[in-house]
């Protein structure tokens, strides 16, 4: 009998908890959602199993740390990529190679669009004291706005790691939303004669330039931001080995195995942060998840109506008028949110390609983004 | 302390909108720091077309010549009819020719659509099995 005893306490089951129960059903949803509905499947599966991981009563041997000469678990390794800061400027670097900056080039003021739709991150950084969080937390929650996932965990990471699990759902999640969030925004703010304008045709953008603005933006905006510096140079080292043309199997590498390796551990990581915490505290299952969903998708409105409010705005003043529409491509889930502006101008006008255009706010909001993350990693850290 | 809308963990706050309103400066520097990139994208660009005037791809000249001009006019529509060259209509023309016989008319001509619909069009081709 006591032998079947031990062999009971040698298997998982007495650690079981109810939470544990509760988070398989959390897991389903989000698998449902990733498998089924197609929601940022490539984020969200990985996640999803990452929460599973750590929802099982495992931790002990997936994710020990080394002690002596015995080897850790094979998470604690994983997640160090997540600890030193590693995997988000190396998704840095795949976007990078994969972001064509020539609309932005070639049409310089919808830099603009893509800093007012930063409105997001300090809007609900600004209320998010009211739900209870403290600065560092608040600034976290903000960068959701942002629409940029590595973004967010880069700040999580070092302001709020406690948070780092419910932020990046949240991100991620209201990612795959964006053709949900945003219509009705930019419906609302905008006239039916100003979802009709036709953007002057963009003037096509050589090598040397491109390759000139990579440099200067880069340098820049470290001098700028200098805590934005991993995400920021590792996006335009992206960049620059693309436009150089000579660096063929880089680019390739940069755009496909990279980026999806890293994007394989990073989502496993993540998820492991939805388990048991210090203390018997549940990372994921607290009234603080819910307050992190409330404030993300008051980020993601407030993102999108300010690039679109931006731009109206500047219509008062410019000549060439601006599509209001692709203001809200300001947020910089690329290139779903510029998707998103073309389909809606689509909607008012069949004839009318705003998707181009919007690329220039789309990817203006990648750069703004990784500078607000960079200027509360500067002041509050 | 907050008793919207989370009373429960709004009583654990220690800051209020007053800490977090000075932070605003930050959109402030976001604005700033983009506006400046948009001042040193638009330099460089003037810079490149007085130091290197070749690396500035320009628009091709179209040939001209009054009949193709107004065979352009006809096919295609207004805000389009400056990019695609008469040259461009006479491989389009050629082409229609080639694979379906003379007597076919070129009705109208669609510029071509944007890089995202290409990049999709050719997943759609390149899906089908060619033996």
């Amino acid at each position: 009998m006591n032998k079947l005893y031990e062999l009971w306490m040698t298997t998982g089951f007495p650690e079981l908890q109810w939470q544990m129960g509760v988070m398989w059903i959390v897991v389903a949803l989000l698998l449902y959602l990733a498998i089924v509905k197609g929601f940022e499947p490539l984020l969200l599966v990985p996640i999803s199993l990452g929460a599973l991981i750590s929802n099982l009563p495992i931790h002990d041997f997936i994710q020990q740390p080394p002690h002596g000469n015995e080897a850790g678990g094979l998470f604690y390794y994983l997640n160090q990529g997540i600890v030193l800061q590693i995997y988000p400027p190396l998704i840095f670097l795949g976007v990078g190679a994969l972001v064509d900056f020539g609309p932005l080039i070639a049409n310089p003021r919808t830099l603009l669009l893509g800093g007012a739709a930063q409105l997001g991150i300090f809007g609900t950084f600004l209320i998010a004291p009211l739900f209870g969080f403290d600065l560092m937390e608040s600034a976290s929650i903000g960068v959701i706005g942002g629409a940029d996932g590595p973004t967010s965990i880069f700040t999580a990471t070092r302001l709020a790691p406690h948070l780092l699990g419910p932020i990046a759902v949240a991100a991620y999640s209201y990612m795959a939303l964006v053709p949900l969030i945003q219509p009705p925004i930019m419906r609302l703010l905008t006239t039916d004669a100003e979802r009709k304008i036709r953007m002057k045709t963009l003037r096509k953008v050589g090598q040397a330039e491109k390759l000139i603005f990579s440099a200067v933006v880069m340098s820049f905006c470290v001098i700028v931001v200098r805590d934005a510096a991993p995400l920021i140079t590792m996006l335009f080292i992206g960049n620059l080995i693309r436009e150089c043309k000579v660096t063929d199997r880089l680019v390739k590498a940069a755009q496909n195995e990279i980026i999806n390796i890293v994007t394989i551990f990073l989502g496993l990581c993540v998820g492991l942060k939805m388990g048991m915490g210090e203390g018997g505290k549940h990372l994921f299952l607290n009234p603080q998840t819910l307050g992190i969903l409330v404030l993300g998708v008051i980020a993601f409105a407030v993102a999108t109506a300010g690039g679109v409010l931006m731009a109206k705005f500047m219509n008062l003043f410019c000549k060439n008028k601006i599509n209001p529409l692709i203001g809200s491509a300001g947020v910089s889930a690329v290139p779903m949110a510029a998707r998103v502006s073309q389909d809606v101008g689509q909607e008012y006008d069949p004839n009318n390609y705003l998707l181009m255009h919007a690329m220039g706010p789309n990817v203006a909001g990648v750069i703004g983004s990784a500078l607000a993350a960079g200027y509360f990693l500067s002041m509050l850290k | 302390m907050h008793d919207f809308p989370f009373p429960a963990i709004a009583a654990q706050a220690n800051v209020s909108i007053m800490d977090t309103a000075p932070h605003l400066a930050g959109m402030l520097m976001v604005m700033l720091t983009l506006t400046i990139l948009w001042g040193l994208c638009a330099l460089t660009a003037k810079l490149i077309q007085l130091l290197l005037p070749g690396a500035t791809p320009r628009p091709a000249q179209a040939a001209t010549h009054p009949a193709a001009d107004r065979l352009i006019q006809r096919l295609l529509p207004e805000d389009t009819a400056a990019d695609i060259t008469p040259e461009t209509v006479a491989v389009i023309a050629a082409a229609v020719a080639t694979a379906m016989g003379p007597r076919h008319r070129i009705i109208s001509i669609k510029p071509p659509s944007s890089s995202w619909e290409k990049a999709g069009r050719q997943s759609v081709l390149s899906s089908h099995r060619i033996r």
